[in-house]
């Protein structure tokens, strides 16, 4: 007797699939959300240490240059005896942009052009920028003051700096007296 | 008697059905214990970088009113017992009044606080001891960024 034994080729039914299904459904998005929510977060930390990095560099490097190489404060470009301010006693004062005159009678200032920190100077053939993309510099504000007539210039000189990978800014502000006056 | 039987006969068993699931659990449990783990570390890593710029801007305003006015910034500090202020505003303009922070106010997340004491030094002179701390709250853990600074009179 030759037996064939009929075996059932029916797969899983309905009510099976519907589960995994479900199951997948759940599982996918919790997991992709998680997932997206750790991509972004690295990229903001990222964009938050980027953005302190080069402003902070920025910041050292506005600082230095005032402190080692400005002689005296002015109200425009190019500095000269006429424009000077700051020379006696006086509360703040403030210029847009804030000219100094540096040791070797060169002119430099800062001022934000298309977003970054520009360090402008008589001679310097182009305006040196102190940040780069993606880090946007903005509210750049300069003013002087001098507490005594025996007392250097003081600069105060302050601005925000953000990147479009963070929600915030940082605050960045300097006073330096001039120590070359 | 001749039985054919076809190769695909096979299913899975309960015992492989059972490990494979708890297989695929511990695999999706895993993966998100160390994505949220990294979720968490990541947001410390970010308030840290926030916290350390804020503690580095009231160490340079400290600086700068102590090179602007020696003399009148000793005249305001006492000997021996720290002066605490709360320096929860940025940018920094002036002294806040005396006293500890009640807030995690500045960027909505930490609070800046400065305990302020001078000590007395060689030729009637004075040094300044400042201590910067900012501190934030990350669920049941608080995080602190402190700096400390010495002070004496600019040359």
């Amino acid at each position: 007797m030759n037996r064939v034994r009929q075996h059932t080729t029916s797969g899983f039914t309905l009510i099976e699939m519907l589960i995994v299904i479900m199951i997948v459904a759940v599982t996918i998005p919790l997991l992709m959300t998680i997932f997206v929510s750790v991509i972004r977060q690295q990229a903001r930390v990222l964009g938050v240490e980027e953005t302190k990095s080069q402003a902070d560099s920025a910041y050292s490097n506005i600082k230095l240059l005032i402190r080692n190489r400005a002689i005296s404060v002015h109200s425009a470009y190019p500095a000269t005896t006429a424009n000077e301010i700051c020379a006696a006693q006086t509360t703040a004062v403030s210029a847009s942009p804030l000219v100094f005159k540096d040791i070797d009678g060169n002119s430099f200032y800062f001022s934000t052009v298309a977003g970054s920190i520009a360090s402008h100077s008589s001679k310097l053939a182009s305006a040196a920028t102190l940040t780069s993309s993606p880090v946007v510099i903005s509210n750049l504000t300069a003013s002087c003051k001098r507490s005594g007539a025996a007392s250097r210039p003081t600069v105060d000189i302050s601005f925000d700096a953000t990147s479009p990978l963070i929600p915030f800014s940082l605050t960045y502000q300097a006073t330096q007296q001039l120590r070359n006056r | 008697m001749r039985v054919n039987q076809s190769p695909l006969r096979q299913a899975f068993t309960l015992i492989e059905v059972l490990v494979f699931t708890s297989l695929l659990s511990l695999v999706f449990v895993t993966t998100l214990a160390i994505a949220t783990q990294a979720l968490r570390v990541s947001k410390t890593a970010e308030r840290r970088t926030i916290a350390t710029h804020y503690a580095g801007q009231l160490s340079e305003w400290l600086l700068a009113e102590s090179e602007a006015d020696w003399d009148t910034f000793v005249a305001n500090r006492t000997n021996s017992t720290p002066t605490l202020y709360c320096f929860n505003t940025s940018p920094i303009t002036t002294w806040p009044s005396v006293g500890d922070c009640t807030s995690y106010t500045l960027g909505q997340v930490f609070k800046r606080t400065l305990s302020i004491t001078r000590t007395s030094i060689a030729n009637g002179q004075y040094q300044v001891e400042a201590f910067v701390v900012v501190t934030w709250n990350e669920g049941s853990n608080t995080f602190t960024v402190p700096v400390t600074l010495l002070l004496t009179r600019p040359l």
